[in-house]
């Protein structure tokens, strides 16, 4: 892989891309400068990524956001069905009953051909058999 | 005849940026997070490359409950009596194991006369949502039966793969029988080792409680936000390696299949993340040997089958530290621990896998395996 160059001459689009890419590459003056850029944002984005109090911070405004969330959602979903209105759920589940159905019929042809097959099997060894005592009694 | 060609071009060139311009607006309107969703479009046309062909070995379903498919990937020609079983993640989409074509874990396992099975477990809806360890594992339960009665095995190849190899081996703790071989990849096992999502999920930080309570299932943009802020800033700047490439189609088709699937997520199951998160990372109760399930203790040292531990050495999402400890937890007499250089997800889709990693993958599970008796 990016070995194999294709030799169709490049759109626009695509000669845009490349231009962009190229002045963002290592190879260039503006690459270099953008990739000091990017690694010292790595670093800081690393070091917020584990500092404690940010975390500690964050997580306090995630568990408010999340029992507001909550709260919401409770009255939304009462309102909603006090005027008898289908909640997004209702939607979901019905798209998704359709899906199942037609998994399960595929399933169970595939279950049905295993059964055919072990019928098949079964009879084949009790001919055997059979041949087997019919040979042993001649 | 010449005015006619011309005024297709004029047509082609409006319909196309009305296209890209379309396709955007989707993304917009969708509200997706991952910027896949919005630079793919002008990738395709730069590119001329047409939409990834991932997760396209065929395949039939043989089993479903619920949102769970059980899929079959069967060989032109059977060699192996004892078929595989991957299990997946409840992070993404199976199909990671049956990327590209030529690139597929399952194709490849397929094309060595493997009877290859993988649990695909759907888009949890609200059903999955109330669904905790003990009904997952009900579900893997069914599959290895499932398994079991289409091939006319009488026992499998359990094959984990990341978070679906920590469910796959506390499920073979509980229910042994009927499992040949297991195979534990990229698999965290001990938590307290999980990198940085040890770090996030500390319950000093995080409520899981009332994440769980507030949406049900854990919602797709939280998913994002999370996997994204492990590298924020490479999240964006990797595509200019693609700008950069453009006019290298097959690494631009490759690159745009990943992000596909990375972009790909699906919410996770609610209750089940919420157990997740507590007996694994938080409080590492899958490795100390204090998870309970259904009332039963996962004791890992019930596993005796012989296991092969693959570790990715750059996973920064299993570390190798989270990983090792496995091969001493069991009590099984055949071990085996085989370390790839690539990350966690380049074990799976990597170019080295076909040439490199699935071969000895392949020969350990054939020498474990038992054979296709002749007609």
């Amino acid at each position: 892989m990016g070995e194999e160059r294709s030799t169709k001459p490049l759109n626009l689009l695509a000669r845009g891309m490349k231009v962009v890419g190229h002045l963002t590459a290592q190879e260039s003056r503006s690459g270099k400068v953008f990739k000091r850029v990017e690694k010292k944002g790595t670093d800081l984005m690393g070091r917020l990524a584990t500092n404690e109090s940010y975390l500690h911070g964050v997580g306090r405004l995630m568990g408010y956001a999340f029992r507001y969330q909550a709260q919401v959602n409770t009255n939304l979903e009462r309102m909603l069905h006090s005027w008898r209105l289908p909640t997004s759920t209702d939607v979901y589940d019905m798209r998704s009953e359709l899906r199942r159905m037609h998994d399960q019929v595929e399933a169970v042809s595939v279950q049905l051909e295993s059964l055919y097959d072990r019928l098949e099997q079964t009879q084949l060894l009790q001919t055997r058999l059979a041949d087997a005592q019919n040979g042993r009694a001649a | 005849m010449a005015g006619s060609s011309i005024l297709q071009r004029v047509k082609a060139a409006i319909a196309q940026p009305l296209e890209i311009g379309e396709e955007i607006g989707v993304a917009l309107q969708k509200g997706s997070m991952s910027p896949y969703h919005y630079v793919k479009p002008l990738i395709k046309r730069a590119a001329g490359v047409g939409d990834p062909p991932v997760g396209s070995t065929p395949h039939t379903v043989v089993y479903t409950h619920g949102q769970m498919r059980l899929l079959r990937f069967e060989p032109a020609q059977r060699i192996f009596r004892t078929p595989i079983l991957f299990v997946y993640s409840l992070i993404n989409r199976y199909y990671i194991l049956d990327f590209l074509p030529g690139r597929s874990l399952i194709e490849f396992m397929r094309d060595q006369g493997y009877d290859v099975y993988a649990i695909d477990w759907g888009t949890p809806g609200p059903v999955e949502q109330r669904m905790g360890w003990a009904e997952y594992f009900e579900l893997i339960k069914s599959a290895t039966r499932w398994t079991r009665r289409v091939s006319g095995a009488p026992d499998i190849t359990l094959y984990g793969y990341c978070m679906g190899g920590t469910m796959a081996l506390a499920y073979s703790a509980l229910h042994p029988e009927g499992i040949r071989n297991f195979v534990a990849q990229a698999t965290p096992v001990d938590f307290h080792e999980g990198g940085i999502f040890t770090t996030w999920t500390r319950p000093s930080h995080f409520d899981v409680d009332a994440l769980v309570n507030a949406y049900g299932n854990v919602p797709i943009e939280l998913m994002e936000s999370g996997f994204s802020m492990m590298a924020p800033i490479q999240r964006s700047t990797k595509w200019l390696d693609v700008f950069r490439k453009i006019d290298d189609p097959e690494f631009v088709s490759t690159f745009l299949a990943m992000e596909h699937w990375a972009s790909d997520n699906i919410p996770f199951p609610g209750e089940v993340y919420r157990q997740y998160i507590k007996d694994c990372y938080q409080y590492n109760n899958f490795c100390k040997g204090r998870m309970k399930v259904g009332g039963r203790v996962v004791d890992l040292s019930n596993i005796k089958t012989p296991l092969l531990n693959i570790i990715a050495e750059n996973d920064t999402i299993a570390p190798p530290k989270s990983s090792e400890l496995l091969t001493t937890l069991v009590s099984s007499s055949d071990t085996e621990t085989f370390r790839f250089n690539a990350g966690h997800i380049g074990l799976s889709t990597s170019s080295k896998g076909r040439k490199q990693f699935w071969p000895k993958i392949a020969k350990w599970i054939g020498q474990h395996s038992e054979l296709m008796l002749p007609n």
